[in-house]
């Protein structure tokens, strides 16, 4: 039997499974568009009561919090499959972030603060990634994914209901190593 | 090309994945089923059983910056692209998660 699998219009540059996702897609109907009109007002609410009653959140860039020219300096630690971390309290991790929210243009995403403080297992240091936008392999410092830890679309304004759980991206400046 | 039916597989539920004999059978001349791509590093988990993670209705496309929907198309727990059976891209350590159709997957009870 001919072997069909893998053996569409590839090119050498044009194998993963993402470059070829969207064929396989077609455009909202008008349910999904309720669905996601619900959530981001949901987040939206979500947002504005958490920064009425003053509580931290990935999303509040307030001036004392978020930071400042010294953002950038934050010292990272070389982390490596497998080592137990914790991630650092929000108002930790905002002083390593720039006023758009990112931390060496990576953005701490609405969502990832529900992890604060919580203990996790590396599962791969990342340096180099498909990036769909620019269509290219784009490479990555300081960054590590974190096990059993996916993206559920929580807390992100435009995308929410995205069903396809990527991992999140971690800088190394957001944890901190536990020795046991 | 195989006469394709939908399983309604949902989060949780276990499943084994077809041999790649049955699976081949779902394939278009492209290597596609329903537009989907069945890609080289699938294939060691053909016959292998794993749990639901996700079913995938709705996905954001990065490229296009806009929310797009898919059919029958599931995530499954530790089916994972660990760029190794990537051609020319094999530094991709980005950890995806494959997208199965239904049609390549056979629900199973629970152990």
């Amino acid at each position: 039997m001919k072997d069909t699998i893998g053996q569409g219009n590839r090119t050498a540059f044009d194998n993963c499974q993402l470059q070829y996702l969207y064929d396989s897609t077609e455009d909202i109907v008008i349910t999904d568009r309720f669905k996601i009109f619900f959530s981001r007002l949901t987040t939206y609410i979500q947002r504005r009561v958490a920064n009425r009653i003053g509580l931290p959140t990935a999303y509040s860039h307030t001036t004392s919090l978020s930071a400042s020219p010294n953002a950038l300096a934050a010292k990272s630690v070389p982390l490596q499959e497998g080592d137990l971390v914790q991630v650092l309290p929000l108002e930790e991790i905002q002083k390593t972030l720039d006023d758009q929210g990112n931390c060496e243009r990576m953005k701490f995403l609405g969502g990832m603060e529900r992890f604060c403080g919580k203990e996790f297992r590396v599962l791969r240091e990342i340096k180099f990634m498909f990036d769909e936008k620019s269509w290219r392999i784009v490479r990555l410092k300081n960054a590590v994914l974190l096990q059993d830890h996916v993206c559920d679309s929580r807390g992100q304004y435009d995308k929410e209901r995205c069903d396809r759980s990527c991992y999140y991206f971690w800088k190394e400046q957001w944890l901190r190593k536990v020795e046991r | 090309m195989k006469r394709l039916f939908r399983t309604h597989l949902k989060k949780g539920d276990y499943v084994e994945v077809l041999p790649l004999k049955e699976i081949e059978e779902t394939l278009d001349g492209k290597g596609k089923c329903e537009n989907l791509i069945f890609m080289p590093g699938m294939k060691k988990y053909a016959g292998k059983r794993h749990r639901i993670l996700r079913r995938v209705q709705l996905i954001y496309n990065e490229s296009e910056n806009k929310m797009v929907r898919m059919k029958n198309t599931v995530l499954l727990e530790g089916a994972i692209c660990d760029g190794k059976d990537l051609d020319g891209i094999e530094q991709c350590q980005r950890l995806c998660f494959y997208y199965w159709k239904e049609h390549w997957l056979k629900k199973i009870a629970r152990d």
